[in-house]
């Protein structure tokens, strides 16, 4: 084992191979204030990727609704379960242990080992509420009856356990976009990634007999596009970018911005150690012991910047980035009102109104001689 | 001293034990049977060789699956037959995820001397040719080709696979080529996604997560499951080009490892041997 630096908990960690970071390293930002759930997402990986044999049940993106919601069948509880008890005080480096911590001597990382029935569910637990609602109930914030809908690709892990536990070094992850990989022609399917993965992202396909995982969307990213699960998104909810480690944040940089500069965005379960990155704005209404569980201790800091978003108007503009281009912002800058997104090459991408203009129309339309009506 | 490091040390200082396999001539063509008793009755008594759970790569199993594995062989001049029997309470074949195959393995060295290579599968420079039975392939032979997904799931929910359309108007058919590159493993070529006419797969390595398989396989393997015990057989020309090769008269080594299914073992996770056996093939 080799000690490696995790900012995600403040301070060294366990991990069978020496500390690589990428030159860069593939990210997407979820605001979970915003999803509606409409797999729209899903729909778009699963058409791109995932619609040959064997893939029936395999959604590389998926969307469930927390608490109760989970696909593969109760990932998260299983794999806090084998876990054990932790704890983890605000503002201080994460002591408890991480999966590869709490490895025994015959695993690479602490790890439950899921069926396939397990992802035979995608939906179940969809819209189920946290809370009974009874007659006359109604809400008030924060919502003492609560859900919220969490989109899941695979993190592309700084410290992948899928790759750490691969006895044939199939799975690689890339230099040049911190992409992680299965490869195609070497994995014999043994299937330790699917079991090794805290977050379930490692996926078995009886008839390739080989195991599949979420690819990034490398071929767009190598061409400066977003994933298809990103540009596809109604809810406009994500942005996809690369993201620095915190000693080399860029206050420009859309992800940098949203995770280092501004705290609005959290990785899922640190705790877990493997530095995922897929990060989220927690959504604001919901448990806060939940949220906590979720996302670590600082979760209400992250809540109160979103509460402030109003005084913010960097931020304010760089939400208003998100689903507004195809092309991966490396750069952003927010003046007179308008959010301009920039690609590597510093050429204007796209530029947003922080608000939109309010155009009022009226009922009959002249020029047409026509009643305007809001029937669709 | 790392783990890695110890093993390698003794491995390299008490590689063979000193009985050996006693490999008799016989004058019937195995190639043509190698499975009856009638056969087998002309083989020297069983040679008893001792597996240990695989110790070095983790993953790895909590204990020893299969302690013992049974061998004889005989040869006619062309083929080696061996005969591996190992006692299994359960038969455990693999389709769907969490599902594994029984399996057994042998292990030749490729430049066999008094010295061979690392038992733990050969080391850098110094390969070894590995012949592997899966039950899980012996039952797609069985049915002449690997499992279909609708057999594995009967009752799954599919509204249609990409270019494989019942109503494809002024299209054309698309070729099986087309059709293939929405499947990972068989675009890429991965052995792994192809079915194995002969029940067996050959690999070579030098060392663990190094095997690659080796295009069309000379060998073949059918297993018996039968009063709870495995009685694999597996025949292997004596002579390759690239591969292990052995000599009439001559003394080569062997090694096992054996995966037991219902322990969940796939991969590193198996019993094997941590000596090689020598082998000697009889001239009568
Ligand atoms: S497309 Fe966007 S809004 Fe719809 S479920 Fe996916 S992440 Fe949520
Ligand atoms: S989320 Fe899972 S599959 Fe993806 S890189 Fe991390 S450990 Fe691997
Ligand atoms: S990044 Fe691409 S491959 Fe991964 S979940 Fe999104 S659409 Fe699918």
């Amino acid at each position: 084992m080799a000690k490696v630096k995790n900012w995600q908990i403040d301070r060294e960690m366990e991990y069978p191979y020496a500390e690589n970071r990428p030159k860069k390293q593939w990210a997407i930002v979820f605001d979970l204030n915003k999803c509606i759930a409409c797999q729209t997402c899903t729909l778009a990986c699963k058409t791109t990727w995932t619609s040959g044999k064997g893939q029936e049940y395999m959604l590389w993106n998926n969307v469930e609704t927390k608490p109760y919601g989970s696909y593969p069948l109760a990932w998260d509880v299983r794999v806090l379960e084998r876990l054990g008890h932790q704890a983890w005080e605000a503002k201080k480096p994460y002591y408890g242990k991480t999966i590869y911590e709490a490895a025994e001597a015959h695993e690479k990382a602490a790890h439950f080992s899921p069926e396939d029935q397990d992802w035979m569910y995608p939906n179940h637990g969809e819209d189920d509420c946290a809370n009974q609602v009874n007659g006359g109930d109604y809400l008030s914030l924060k919502h003492d009856k609560w859900f919220f809908y969490l989109p899941r690709t695979c993190a592309h892990c700084t410290y992948p356990a899928c790759l750490a536990a691969c006895p044939r070094k199939a799975i690689y992850k890339r230099q040049e976009d911190g992409v992680v990989l299965i490869d195609q022609s070497r994995c014999r399917g043994y299937g330790e990634c699917v079991k090794a993965c805290p977050y379930k992202k490692s996926m078995y396909n009886p008839h390739t007999r080989v195991s599949e995982k979420c690819i990034g969307c490398y071929p767009a990213v190598e061409q400066g596009l977003q994933p298809q699960c990103v540009v596809n998104c109604i809810g406009k909810i994500r942005i996809m970018g690369f993201i620095n480690p915190p000693w080399n944040a860029k206050a420009d940089n859309p992800v940098d911005y949203l995770v280092h500069k501004a705290g609005l965005a959290l990785p899922y379960y640190p705790q877990l150690g493997l530095e995922p990155n897929i990060y989220y704005i927690p959504p604001v209404h919901a448990n806060q012991e939940y949220l906590q569980q979720m996302f670590g201790p600082n979760v209400n800091q992250a809540i109160d910047a979103y509460r402030i978003l109003k005084d913010d108007k960097v931020a304010q503009g760089l939400l208003m980035l998100m689903g507004s281009t195809d092309r991966i912002i490396r750069r952003f800058e927010v003046k007179d009102d308008f959010a301009f997104g920039y690609d590597e090459s510093g050429d204007e991408l796209v530029s947003v109104p922080l608000v939109e203009k309010m155009i009022t129309r009226t009922a009959f339309d002249e020029k047409f001689g026509a009643v305007r009506n809001n029937t669709p | 001293m790392s783990p890695i490091r110890f093993y390698l040390s003794t491995i390299f200082l008490s590689t063979v034990s000193f009985a050996q396999i006693n490999v008799k001539k016989v004058t019937t063509n195995l190639s043509q049977d190698y499975q009856s008793v009638a056969v087998w009755q002309n083989a020297d008594k069983e040679f008893s060789v001792s597996l240990m759970a695989q110790p070095m790569v983790t993953p790895k199993p909590k204990q020893t699956s299969v302690a013992n594995v049974f061998v004889t062989a005989l040869h006619d001049g062309k083929n080696l037959a061996l005969r591996l029997r190992w006692s299994d309470p359960q038969i455990n074949d693999s389709d769907k995820l969490k599902s594994y195959s029984d399996a057994v393995a042998v292990q030749f060295p490729i430049n066999d001397n008094l010295q061979p290579p690392a038992v733990i599968m050969g080391h850098q420079g110094n390969p070894v040719h590995i012949f592997h039975w899966r039950y899980q392939y012996q039952m797609d032979v069985k049915q002449g080709s690997k499992r279909e997904i609708q057999q594995i799931y009967p009752n799954m929910t599919v509204d249609m696979y990409p270019q494989d359309y019942k109503f494809t108007g002024n299209i054309p058919k698309a070729t099986q080529e087309q059709k293939d590159a929405f499947l990972g493993g068989t675009a890429a070529g991965n052995p792994k996604s192809y079915y194995k006419p002969q029940g067996i797969d050959e690999l070579m390595a030098e060392g663990f997560s190094t095997t690659v398989t080796r295009p069309n396989p000379q060998a073949s393997a059918f297993g018996v499951w039968e009063n709870n015990e495995w009685k694999v057989y597996i025949l292997r020309p004596l002579k390759y080009q690239d591969g292990s090769s052995l000599q009439e008269g001559g003394k080569s080594h062997v090694a096992f490892a054996v995966w037991q299914g219902e322990n969940e073992e796939v991969g590193g996770m198996k019993s094997l041997t941590m000596a090689w056996t020598p082998l000697l093939l009889m001239e009568r």
